[in-house]
């Protein structure tokens, strides 16, 4: 054995002293309670979240088989030529309305002025014989006239049940 | 062989004493040492699955966390403070017919340069092998056995030097 290897062994067989029971306590107590130490988060506490992250098992979602996105990316892609078609062809059309003119026509007509009211109908009941037949003829002109120039019947028949009612009140 | 043990005062029991031994090196008192080393271990416990060289990491997490404290000013003060009041806690433990050797060896491994002193505690007092220590100084192996046998050099000729005087 030299000089050096003795040496070495008299260097070893002195013990360094011992840590006290205090350090086992705290060392288990902030292994066992907290993850932070006095309360605050690790240095590089972004670093064990990521790792934890990584670690982290993916979703059921995720591990579907690949003909299976497959599938969803060749339906998206139908879905969306399918509205760009339907937009590219219905930019040159246009929706056809009625003309708002033939409308007003047919209710001035159904609404015509020149038509006895039931006002009149009723000073003619309380005047002379003939001041009635001049009221029913001038009605029964204007009638024909509208049948003639295609007023609307049921606007007509309204005309006529209201008649009916206000003579049958008579 | 270090690192053999699975719970962490496995770990604690096998290595504690060359720990604060190490940390001795960069804080003056022995309270101070275990809570650097409390805080390099617990370091050490939390992420010690992701590392090849366990036992190596664990001392080298002691170092870092030795020179981190070392930084802070309060604590800076604090090591003036015990340093004026020239109170000196022995570093090792041993028979009283050795106590006067052990200072005297004490007193010499404190006057080593810190990179062989940090070798010389991890090789002697931590168990460490060289590759070990390569891996927890990061410096090659060449280098951790160049520095091993420097230290034992210094040491002895301090030692001798105070037979002398």
């Amino acid at each position: 054995m030299t000089d050096k290897d003795r040496f070495e062994q008299e260097l070893a067989s002195l013990q360094p002293r011992r840590p006290s029971e205090e350090l086992k306590r705290r060392v288990a107590e902030e292994l066992a309670t907290t993850p932070t130490k006095n309360g605050r988060p690790p240095r590089y506490w972004w670093a064990i979240r990521t790792k934890s992250i990584l670690k982290t098992p993916l979703p059921v979602l995720h591990r579907l088989p690949a003909r299976n996105y497959a599938a969803a990316l060749l339906g998206g892609a139908l879905a969306a030529g399918l509205a760009a078609v339907i937009l590219w062809r219905g930019n040159g059309e246009s929706v056809e309305l009625q003309p708002v003119a033939a409308l007003e026509a047919n209710v001035t007509t159904a609404f015509d002025k020149s038509l006895p009211s039931i006002w009149s109908f009723r000073c003619a009941l309380s005047g002379p014989r003939t001041s009635l037949d001049e009221v029913l003829d001038k009605y029964g002109a204007r009638t024909l006239e509208h049948k003639a120039g295609g007023a609307p019947d049921l606007l007509a028949a309204r005309f006529h049940s209201d008649l009916d009612s206000f003579f049958g009140e008579l | 062989m270090a690192g053999g043990c699975d719970s962490w005062s496995g770990w604690l029991d096998e290595h504690g004493a060359a720990l604060v031994l190490l940390a001795r090196h960069w804080v003056a008192t022995q309270a101070d040492a275990e809570d650097v080393v409390q805080e390099a271990f617990v370091r050490f416990w939390r992420s010690r699955e992701s590392v090849h060289e366990p036992a190596a990491y664990l001392f080298s997490c002691v170092k870092h966390c030795a020179l981190d404290w070392q930084r802070g000013r309060q604590r800076r003060q604090q090591r003036e403070l015990v340093a004026a009041r020239h109170e000196v806690e022995p570093l090792f433990t041993a028979p009283i017919e050795r106590d006067e050797r052990r200072i005297a060896i004490e007193a010499a491994l404190c006057h080593l340069p810190t990179s062989q002193a940090e070798v010389l505690v991890m090789k002697i007092w931590g168990g460490l092998s060289f590759p070990q220590i390569a891996a927890a100084l990061d410096i090659s192996v060449n280098t951790a056995g160049s520095r091993y046998r420097y230290a034992l050099a210094k040491l002895r000729e301090l030692l001798a030097a105070e037979v002398i005087r």
